[in-house]
């Protein structure tokens, strides 16, 4: 038992990022920037300590220069975060990676994510969509002490669910001690 | 020995349900294929449209998957099915991971366990005293390279190591037997048979013209099993010249005019020659010394996976039993395999290993991209890796070229 209640908790500690996606499970679709010159998507900030975004965009052929804005928003309307990118920033699909200052967003808050096309070069740059949703993932700092014990929480969760995983491991060991 | 497997058991149990790669779930998803109804995966993979890569394995290595996955369904529960068809970055994500983790590394377990117990019975049955036949199956069972490439990946490489076993066993009493067991491991995962060809051609109790028909036994016993399939372009294409199966011939030195000397089977032959030449079979721990030189050879000189040193431990297990100064070896080899895993361009073989403890590990850069972002030349250092592993590999045909003539 203390084996396993060791290797929860450093593997718990292990300083990471929890990714949350929505529609994950969806297939990616690629529709282009150019037929709507917007696209949309809302978001709650599930967990504190948001510090990143990636959108998915697709250039086929490396060939597209068009140009866009990235905006985070509140419901309000007020913009937390902005950056701009061309096509020459994606490759044949890659991620818009948008870093803003920690803190800068609460756990909960209502968000969106907007992409405007701000100057149509060719008009071949195109954006990844899952349900017909823009496709995006956020990046959650996970390396507060109260993300190790939440993951802690999880897993021991999940082991009171699956009683047999830790049984069998002490039925052995008492039958190797017998 | 009892004690020693049971303690071996509660440490795989320990650490099995905890850990995962996806290679073991994809094998054992192409055996719910079709509502468990497809025989041929080849040909089902090739009309039906499935997302999953194409199936890499000889026939046999499907059929035993496919016996295995009742007892998979049964340790994991109805909802392993719908598990087994989630994508490999997502699976570790599931509520019921650990006992899904669990059923589908439990026949893996089983036959490492099976593995040590052969291990010391073939030692006892050769001469070795109590204690060193321990020793042996205590070095199989508890070797790092077993515990990353069975226990915690889960590899399927048990499936054809512990059939071949069970015929070694058996090799002293029933050769001709053992040598058609020998055939079907081939027939789960090809490399056996060169084993077996090389525990034929030292098979000193038999004259040359005898070993032959044993040879011919489990190449026999491997070609039927794959002949329904053979006038298939698909399977010619995904089995037979799929990478893993060529990887062997791709080192070469050129010699001109568009021909090469290809090095793996060049060393493998001189190794054959001089086994013959200095009836190596006539000694137990010679023959597994040659057995070890084989494989050193073979993973030595090819872009291999590091979880294929594990064809090198059961014989490696009963050498170091008795000449303990040899294991510099095995750490040497450990030093090449986690050194490959770290520079490896994939995730799942050691951050994903963990995943269902910390999800967000996956998250985490490849560590030979943080070296090359230090400036660091990991090419250089893959190579150098490549040519430690030859080296030993190096050391080891030496040591049985140098063996005194029986």
């Amino acid at each position: 038992m203390l084996f396993l209640a060791g290797l929860f908790l450093v593997v718990s500690v292990i300083p990471s990022k929890v990714t949350v996606e929505n529609f994950r499970l969806y297939s990616t679709l690629f529709p282009n920037l150019s037929e709507k010159q917007k696209f949309e998507a809302n978001f709650v900030s599930i967990y504190p300590g948001l510090e990143r975004i990636d959108v998915l965009f697709k250039n086929p052929n490396l060939e597209s220069r068009d140009e866009l804005k990235i905006k985070i928003l509140r419901n309000s309307g007020e913009i937390v975060y902005q950056q701009d990118f061309s096509g020459f920033n994606f490759g044949d699909t890659s991620h818009a990676r948008l870093d803003f200052p920690k803190g800068t967003v609460r756990k909960g808050e209502n968000l969106s994510v907007l992409v405007e096309l701000t100057k149509v070069i060719d008009g071949k740059l195109m954006v990844g969509t899952k349900n017909g949703e823009l496709n995006f993932i956020q990046y959650y700092n996970s390396n507060t002490a109260g993300a190790v014990v939440g993951r802690m929480v999880n897993t021991l969760n999940k082991v009171v669910g699956q009683p047999i995983v830790v049984l069998l491991p002490i039925a052995f060991g008492v039958m190797t001690i017998w | 020995m009892r004690k020693i497997l049971l303690l071996a058991a509660t440490l795989y149990l320990l650490v099995a349900p905890f850990t995962y790669h996806p290679d073991n779930k994809l094998v054992l998803y192409y055996a719910t294929l079709g509502n468990g109804k497809v025989w041929d995966i080849y040909s089902y993979l090739n009309t039906n449209y499935d997302a999953a890569p194409k199936f890499h394995y000889p026939p046999m290595h499907y059929w035993v998957v496919k016996a295995e996955y009742p007892l998979v369904r049964l340790v994991g529960g109805k909802g392993i099915e719908n598990w087994l068809r989630r994508g490999a970055n997502e699976a570790f994500d599931d509520p019921n991971i650990f006992i899904y983790n669990l059923a589908t590394k439990l026949p893996i377990l089983g036959l490492v366990l099976l593995t040590g117990w052969l291990i010391f019975k073939i030692c006892l049955q050769q001469g070795f005293n109590n204690y060193k036949s321990r020793w042996a199956a205590a070095i199989w069972l508890f070797n790092p390279i077993i515990f990353y490439s069975a226990i915690v990946m889960g590899q399927n490489d048990m499936l054809a190591i512990a059939p071949f076993m069970v015929g070694w066993y058996l090799m002293s009493s029933y050769p001709w037997v053992a040598f058609a067991i020998f055939g079907i491991a081939s027939g789960i995962k090809t490399y056996p048979l060169i084993w077996a060809i090389y525990l034929a051609f030292t098979y000193v109790k038999f004259p040359i013209w005898k070993r032959l028909g044993l040879v011919m036994v489990s190449i026999g016993i491997y070609y039927l099993t794959m002949a329904p399939f053979l006038r298939y372009e698909y399977f010619r294409t995904d089995v037979l010249y799929s990478g893993l199966a060529t990887r062997m011939f791709e080192a070469g030195i050129d010699i001109g005019l568009g021909d090469r000397v290809l090095i793996v089977p060049l060393l493998l032959g001189i190794l054959l020659l001089v086994a013959i030449s200095k009836k190596i079979g006539k000694s137990f721990v010679n023959t597994a010394k040659l057995l070890v030189a084989v494989n050193l050879i073979i993973l030595g000189f090819i872009h291999f996976h590091p979880q294929w040193f594990i064809w090198i431990v059961p014989f490696l297990s009963i050498y170091l039993a008795s000449h303990k100064k040899d294991f510099l070896s095995l750490w040497l080899l450990l030093g090449v395999m986690v050194g490959v895993v770290l520079l490896f361009d994939d995730k799942f073989l050691y951050w994903g290993l963990l995943s269902p403890l910390n999800n967000g590990l996956l998250n985490l850069p490849l560590i030979r991209d943080v070296l090359v972002a230090k400036g660091m030349d990991v090419m250089l250092l893959s190579n150098l890796l490549h040519t430690l592993a030859a080296a030993v590999g190096g050391y080891w045909f030496w040591k049985v070229l140098s063996e005194k003539n029986k």
